[in-house]
C-alpha cells in the first residue's frame, strides 16, 4: 500500500520545473511525506470505522491516536 | 589594542555572532535579526523555552558591540560547562539531543516560529539535560512554507542514528568527518536494505537521498514557491520525525569494557575499590578545583568522587559502552555535575572545520583545573607504547593538577597486558615513573591502594 502511493507521488513529481535549486529535494520530500502521512491518517481513520462496525457495543473505544 | 576576539566557530549566521571580550563570552545580534528577536519574546516563545530548561538563558548588557556596523543588541549567555561536540556523544545523547531539537521546533511552531538550523552542534549538555545555545537559531515562520532545517535535522541526528543502531557504534565517527552531518546519499547506501520496510528510514533518508539527487541537477534559481505546506501538515512531519527517533535504539553488547568492572571485581576487592575511592575524593576535597576531567573515566565510578561534591566532571572513556552506561546512569539518578564523553586519548578529538578553527580540539577547551587518570597510564604506555615523559607533557598540557595511578608491572592488569607482546619497557618502574613525571610536576602526595601494588600520586604542574 505505502509502496504503491509512494509510486504515484514520485510520478507525479518525477518532472520538476527547471528552476528548483539543490536543496529542492530535501523541501519536496517534505511535501510527499506530509501527504503520505494525512494518507495514513485517513487510511487509519476509515480502517477503525470499518472495525467498529463488526464490533457491538463498544462504541467509546477511539482508535485515532496515530502517534504514541 | 583590545581584548575582544570573534569566536571562530561562529561565523556563518548573518544574524549574529559571538565574542569574548576581557575573558566573557557574548552574542551580538544584528540589526538584521531584530524582527525575530524580538518576535522571540514578543511570541513568549523565549520564556516558554527558558522555563522548560529548552534554551540557553541570557541577559542584555549594556557592551560594546564587537562589530560596529549594524548591531542590534549585545547579549550574554549564560555558560555551558563543557563544550562536547557531536561525535563524543554516546547513542543516548545523540538521541536526547535530537528529541530535544524536535521539541523545540514543536513549541516554536505553536508560537508562530520556526527552527532555521537543526545542528547537532547548537546542543550541549547543561546540567544534565541538552540545550539549545544558539538563541538566534528561530525564524518566524509564514503558513507554506517547509521546514528549512529538515535537510540539516537528517543529517546531523537521523542518519547517525539510524548507523548507529542497525550497523555500528563506531559509524557515529563519520560525525567527524563530516562536519554538517553525514550525507543522505552515503547513509542510505550504508543501512541495510531492511531499512527500506520501515516508513520512516524509508522515506527519511533513503528517498530523501533520491530527491536530492534528482533534484539537485535542475538548474539554479530559488526554491520552488508552489511547494506550499500547511502548519497541520508540517506538525505531523516533525511528530513523525520524532517517532522515528525514538524507535531507534541501541544495546551496548559485546564492546571491550563494558563488563570492565565486572570483570576487575574478581582481581580487586571491594576493599581496594572503596579505599581508592577514598583517596581519590580526600585529594579532591584538598584541591577543590572548579572543574574535573576524567580521563578513561569507564563508567565514572571514580569521576563522582569529585561530580557529587558539585564539581562540574566530564568523564571520558574510548568505549562507547562504557559512555552509555555512564550517561544513562546519570540520567537515571538525575545526575546534573556529570558529563560522561566518548574520547579516544591515543587520537583526541581534533580541531576541525574552516580554516581549522570551526570546533575546539580537546586541549582547546582546556586546561581544566584538576586531570584524574585512574588505572590508564598502563594502557597509554604498555598497549599504545606511548613514552612516560610523552604522558606527563599531555597531562600538563591538560591540566594544571594531576591525579595518577600507577600500575606497575606485576599489577594483574599489566600482566595480561605483557603476556601477547614482548616487554620492551623497562623504563616502566615506579622510579621511571616519577622520574618523568617530575619534569613537569611537583609530586604533593603519594598513597598505596590497600591489597593491591598500585600507588595514587596528587601532583601540581610546574
Amino acid at each position: 500500500m505505502i509502496l504503491q502511493l509512494l509510486g504515484h507521488a514520485i510520478g507525479v513529481l518525477t518532472r520538476p520545473p527547471a528552476y528548483l535549486d539543490p536543496g529542492s529535494g530535501s523541501f519536496l520530500i517534505q511535501l510527499l511525506i506530509a501527504v503520505l502521512l494525512g494518507a495514513g491518517i485517513l487510511l487509519r481513520a476509515s480502517w477503525s470505522k470499518i472495525k467498529n462496525l463488526f464490533k457491538r457495543a463498544k462504541s467509546d473505544k477511539s482508535e485515532d491516536n496515530d502517534d504514541e | 589594542m583590545t581584548n575582544s576576539s570573534a569566536l571562530r566557530a561562529s561565523f556563518r549566521d548573518p544574524s549574529g555572532f559571538l565574542f569574548l571580550d576581557n575573558g566573557i563570552l557574548y552574542r551580538q545580534v544584528n540589526q538584521a535579526y531584530q524582527p525575530d528577536y524580538d518576535f522571540l519574546f514578543s511570541s513568549g516563545l523565549y520564556a516558554e523555552l527558558i522555563g522548560k530548561g529548552m534554551l540557553v538563558r541570557h541577559e542584555e548588557v549594556d557592551q560594546k558591540p564587537f562589530q560596529p556596523l549594524h548591531p542590534y543588541k549585545v547579549i550574554r549567555p549564560e555558560l555551558v560547562e563543557f563544550i562536547s561536540n557531536p561525535y563524543e556523544w554516546s547513542f543516548s545523547q545523540l538521541k536526547d539531543a535530537a528529541l530535544r531539537t524536535l521539541a523545540i521546533q514543536s513549541r516554536a511552531m505553536k508560537k508562530g516560529m520556526s527552527l532555521k538550523d537543526a545542528s547537532a552542534y547548537n546542543i550541549q549538555f547543561h546540567q544534565g539535560h541538552p540545550i539549545l545555545i544558539d538563541t538566534l537559531s528561530f525564524e518566524t515562520y509564514h503558513e507554506g512554507q517547509p521546514w528549512v532545517a529538515y535537510k540539516q535535522f537528517c543529517q546531523h541526528f537521523l542518519a547517525p542514528l539510524a548507523l548507529i543502531a542497525y550497523i555500528d557504534v563506531r559509524l557515529s565517527q563519520l560525525l567527524r568527518v563530516y562536519i554538517d552531518g553525514i550525507p543522505l546519499d552515503l547513509a542510505s547506501r550504508l543501512l541495510p536494505a531492511r531499512t527500506r520496510l520501515k516508513f520512516g528510514l524509508s522515506t527519511h533518508i533513503h528517498l530523501h537521498a533520491l530527491f536530492q539527487r534528482k533534484y539537485a541537477s535542475t538548474g539554479s534559481g530559488r526554491s520552488n514557491q508552489s511547494a506550499r505546506m500547511s502548519q497541520t501538515s508540517l506538525e505531523s512531519l516533525v511528530d513523525n520525525l520524532k517517532t522515528v527517533v525514538r524507535s531507534l535504539k541501541w544495546k551496548p553488547t559485546g564492546t571491550e569494557w563494558s563488563s570492565y568492572y565486572d570483570e576487575t571485581a574478581s582481581h580487586y576487592s571491594d576493599d581496594a575499590s572503596r579505599h581508592k575511592f577514598e583517596i581519590v575524593e580526600r585529594f579532591i576535597g584538598k584541591i577543590a578545583p572548579y572543574a574535573v576531567w576524567d580521563l578513561g573515566s569507564n563508567t565514572g565510578v571514580f569521576s563522582r568522587a569529585a561530580s557529587k561534591h558539585g564539581i562540574p566532571t566530564v568523564a571520558f572513556d574510548i568505549d562507547p559502552a562504557a559512555v552509555e552506561r555512564n550517561y544513562l546512569d546519570c540520567k537515571a539518578n538525575k545526575e546534573t555535575h556529570l558529563l560522561p564523553l566518548v574520547l579516544d586519548l591515543t587520537n583526541p578529538s581534533p580541531a576541525l572545520g574552516w580554516n581549522n578553527r570551526e570546533r575546539m580540539s580537546l586541549l582547546e577547551r582546556g586546561p581544566v583545573d584538576c586531570v584524574l587518570a585512574l588505572a590508564l597510564i598502563h594502557h597509554l604506555a604498555i598497549a599504545n607504547n606511548v613514552p612516560l615523559a610523552h604522558l606527563a607533557d599531555f597531562f600538563h598540557q591538560a591540566g594544571h593538577w594531576l591525579v595518577i595511578e600507577f600500575v606497575p608491572k606485576q599489577d594483574s592488569q599489566v600482566q595480561i597486558l605483557l603476556a601477547s607482546r614482548e616487554d620492551i619497557f623497562p623504563d616502566y618502574t615506579r622510579e621511571g615513573f616519577e622520574a618523568a613525571f617530575k619534569q613537569f610536576f611537583n609530586i604533593h602526595e603519594t598513597v598505596p591502594v590497600r591489597d593491591t601494588p598500585r600507588m595514587i600520586y596528587l601532583m601540581e604542574g610546574r
